[in-house]
């Protein structure tokens, strides 16, 4: 037999608000969840009584508010640590009427940025140094008479892909595990007796490479043919080596996919396996890279850890104290009003607080 | 009153609900659900405290010794025995009572601003 459409309802209510009563700590529920769903269920019977669908739906929009409002405040009163008996009493049922003094906001508004600040600047010193060092290449070319890659070349928006597709290729060319395997392969024996950072032997090639990948910073100016590189490491000494490793090797690779000859020989030399990689055979290489800047020796810090970058830091600590102070300082306003059942001015005259709603 | 309980002055004011709590039980013991009929009533309905709520300043309240449990029934037979009723302690009244005596000066003072109206007195024949 089924339930009619009304204790259907009822029942269902009474379901879903027995599983929410979980939201409350587990000695209250012991205590009173019986009683309140006994009194939800009440309050249901009458509502659907009187108003049927309409006066359920208002029940449950006055229930859902008070009970997560109700269950917020009695897991903080459950977490609280025990107070003398007055203070207890005064504290739950009294309103207090003393707020905090303007000494302890003061005190609050200056601990809360000081916190930042000391926080910016010790997570800034912890950080190992670490230096970049930059170099500049260009990728020059003539536009030829044929069309390129089936893009006609006197087209001025075919000749931008053409010349971005350029750009693409040589920084794919770049970063391609033939030319950083390479470089690795030069540092390993212009290192033998000293202890090189990368790859000395003590991490596989594959770590060693994707250990370089990390430290290289590869990017294009926009509208242009000039690629930035950046190599990053802990020594100003070192992030210049690799750098300039990185773009002579790459260059030398760049003149022997340019010649033919050369090419055959290097790929008959290198190992099994190592493929030229980012090489496009539609986009033939009517080009030419240069060197427009040498790599700089690495001396700029990236990281805030020297005494010219602490006021910066300090600022930007002071920033980030003030916004997390002040949204402390309002949660904890607004927990402590519930709390110590502080009525706001507006509240004494129209609405009651502590969960007494207004219909 | 054992000498531990506090002076009622120490604990007022009250929050609104422990008040209306406390008002209901001024006249008789009740059960939760009759407290809350009780305190819609006595607002002409524009009040009605959620089971949370109610029971939040229930179990406030008994902690506070301000009310205590009834193990007495009106009548097994016509009500749920499940139902547990509620009754004012003695401190529980002193502070209801001074607690509406605060709202009494409160509403006297505001009288005097003629904020408020005077209190009309019916005489029924």
């Amino acid at each position: 037999m089924r339930a009619s459409p009304d204790k259907a309802a009822l029942r269902a209510s009474q379901w879903i608000y027995r599983r929410c009563l979980w939201l409350y700590p587990r000695t209250h529920r012991a205590e009173f969840g019986g009683q309140m769903e006994q009194l939800f269920r009440d309050q249901c019977r009458e509502a659907w009584r009187k108003h049927a669908w309409r006066g359920l739906a208002a029940v449950w929009l006055r229930a859902l508010p008070d009970l997560f409002q109700t269950a917020v405040a009695e897991h903080l009163s459950s977490v609280r640590e025990p107070e003398s008996k007055p203070g207890r009493l005064a504290r739950m049922l009294k309103v207090q009427s003393n707020s905090p003094t303007l000494a302890a906001r003061v005190a609050l508004a200056a601990f809360v940025p000081l916190v930042g600040v000391a926080l910016v600047v010790m997570v800034s010193f912890l950080q190992p140094k670490t230096y970049t060092s930059e170099s500049r290449l260009l990728v020059r070319w003539v536009i030829p008479e044929a069309p390129i890659a089936g893009q006609p070349v006197n087209d001025p928006a075919a000749l931008y892909r053409i010349n971005r597709l350029m750009v693409e290729r040589e920084i794919r060319l770049m970063q391609s595990d033939t030319v950083l395997e390479r470089v690795l392969q030069r540092q390993r024996s212009n290192t033998v007796e000293s202890k090189s950072k990368v790859g000395d032997g003590g991490p596989s090639t594959r770590e060693a490479l994707a250990r370089l990948r990390w430290q290289l910073q590869v990017s294009s100016a926009p509208e242009s043919g000039i690629i930035k590189l950046r190599v990053t490491s802990g020594s100003a000494k070192d992030s210049a080596r690799l750098a300039t490793a990185l773009v002579e090797t790459y260059l030398a690779q760049t003149r022997e996919a340019a010649d033919p000859k050369l090419r055959q020989l290097t790929s008959a030399l290198d190992a099994p396996g190592l493929k030229l990689e980012g090489q496009d055979p539609k986009l033939p290489r009517v080009y030419g890279v240069s060197l427009i800047q040498q790599p700089t020796l690495g001396e700029r810090t990236i990281h805030p850890n020297i005494l010219r970058n602490l006021p910066p830091g300090g600022v930007g600590g002071l920033l980030i104290g003030l916004l997390a102070g002040g949204g402390i300082a309002v949660l904890a306003r607004r927990i402590a009003q519930r709390r110590s059942s502080q009525i706001p001015a507006p509240n004494l005259i129209c609405l009651p607080a502590n969960g007494l709603r207004s219909t | 009153m054992p000498k531990n309980d506090p002076e009622p002055n120490e604990l007022l004011p009250l929050t609104p609900a422990a008040f209306h709590v406390l008002l209901a039980l001024a006249d008789g013991e009740r059960h939760g659900y009759a407290i809350m009929q009780e305190i819609a009533e006595h607002t002409d309905g524009r009040m009605k405290m959620g089971p949370g709520t109610l029971y939040g300043t229930i179990k406030r309240l008994l902690e506070a010794k301000l009310i205590e449990e009834s193990d007495e029934r009106p009548d097994p037979q016509l009500d749920d025995e499940r139902r547990r009723y509620y009754r004012l302690s003695g401190l529980g009244e002193k502070v209801v009572r001074a607690e509406s005596q605060r709202y009494a000066d409160l509403a006297a003072v505001a009288r005097g601003k003629k904020l408020i109206g005077r209190l009309a007195v019916v005489v029924q024949a």
